[in-house]
């Protein structure tokens, strides 16, 4: 067989698996809350205890947690931390709050829980920042209530993050509001 | 231009043959060769639309995506109910179908976040609820959803009154949940989702009937 009339044929099919590969998506999702870097923190240890933890962010994001799960909804009162990054490993995103803040504000957050499955919110004693954003690996800090904290929460619950994809934030501990 | 070649091969072996090639010219080749990348190329791209192209998703207001969303609310509402009973009951008939509304439920619930991640968007609800099917529920809660109040009676009544009172909840929860699929059934393009609603439709109707008899059986 002549070699020209193999290799046309060949390079043909070469050229044909390569192609373009592409193809435009159907759906643009705003994902990415403006400035929040999806976090690469790998936790040490994320196993279950009953001990308090030492966590290194205010509210924690991660490690390890109690073994029941903060169920998610409005809370009035501080919950342990313990609970609540246990319901950060199912994906909750938790919304917390300076207690001394405006209670117009306070509802504005509890707004974002309304009707959601794994929406945290509750006040948090010890964090310096008016409001905080958290998600396991993630959190964001905010002078005021911005509609980027509804950005973050669509971004994150049950998002990519999720250590464990499908888990409940029912069913567990407490009784939200 | 024209280059015309011409090779004469010695013989090398007594079987080999001469050779002489044919003239070939510089245009053509290049010509010949341009098309081939082209032919290449366009059959690549057309094969590579139509293997690797997303089919048409739902987008983020669509009735799908809106469907899939405050079902999963409404189905984690129902799970809290009958696990709840189902915890409490000491009646095999009545721990059986909790166990089964358990499970079921909490399974749509997985099938829903999973097409909400296939599809490319967040999996909470984005609007209110029954926005997508155009009503808008007074209360604004979804059809056959129980008050905080309700849920949490089925944990502290006598057990005897929180099995009525769980199958009458019960009973207008599936009523609510077969309203909100019958809502999407026209309005949903994607055949998953149909064929889901159509699930949840005869599912939750059979449920209702079963519970109805339950009901009955404590004349209530």
């Amino acid at each position: 067989m002549k070699f020209r009339y193999i290799a046309a044929p060949l390079v043909v099919a070469l050229l044909a698996s390569c192609g373009t590969g592409k193809s435009t998506p159907v759906n643009t999702t705003a994902t990415a809350s403006p400035g929040v870097p999806v976090s690469t923190i790998v936790f040490a240890s994320q196993e279950h205890t009953t001990a308090d933890v030492e966590y290194p962010h205010t509210p924690p994001i991660g490690g390890d947690h109690h073994p029941g799960w903060q169920n998610c909804g409005v809370y009035r009162q501080a919950i342990i931390d313990e609970n609540a990054v246990h319901s950060l490993e199912h994906g909750a995103v938790w919304l917390t709050y300076r207690p001394s803040i405006a209670s117009a504000d306070i509802a504005k957050l509890e707004q974002l829980a309304k009707n959601q499955t794994h929406v945290l919110v509750s006040p948090h004693e010890s964090q310096s920042a008016t409001i905080v954003a958290s998600a396991w690996g993630a959190q964001q800090s905010f002078d005021a209530f911005t509609a980027d904290i509804a950005t973050f929460v669509r971004t994150f619950q049950q998002g990519p993050q999720t250590p464990e994809p499908g888990a409940v934030c029912n069913r567990g501990i407490g009784q939200p509001q | 231009m024209s280059d015309t070649a011409q090779t004469e091969t010695t013989d090398r072996s007594p079987k080999r043959k001469q050779t002489r090639q044919r003239p070939v010219s510089m245009m053509r080749s290049t010509v010949l060769a341009v098309s081939f990348i082209v032919v290449g190329f366009g059959i690549g791209t057309v094969l590579a639309r139509t293997r690797t192209s997303a089919p048409e998703f739902p987008a983020d207001l669509s009735p799908e995506a809106g469907f899939a969303r405050d079902m999963s609310v409404h189905h984690t509402q129902g799970v809290d109910m009958a696990d709840t009973i189902r915890l409490r009951t000491d009646d095999s008939t009545l721990r059986t179908l909790a166990t089964d509304i358990v499970l079921t439920q909490q399974s749509q619930i997985g099938r829903f976040s999973a097409w909400l991640d296939i599809w490319g968007l967040p999996v909470g609800p984005t609007r209110d609820p029954m926005a997508w099917a155009g009503m808008n529920h007074p209360d604004g809660r979804m059809p056959g959803m129980a008050t905080r109040d309700q849920v949490e009676a089925l944990d502290t009544l006598a057990i005897a009154q929180a099995e009525v009172e769980f199958l009458r909840l019960m009973i207008a929860h599936h009523e609510g949940a077969v309203t909100m699929a019958q809502a999407v059934l026209p309005l949903a393009k994607r055949a998953e989702v149909t064929k889901m609603a159509q699930v949840v439709i005869t599912g939750q109707q059979r449920e209702i009937d079963a519970m109805r008899a339950l009901l009955s059986n404590r004349a209530a």
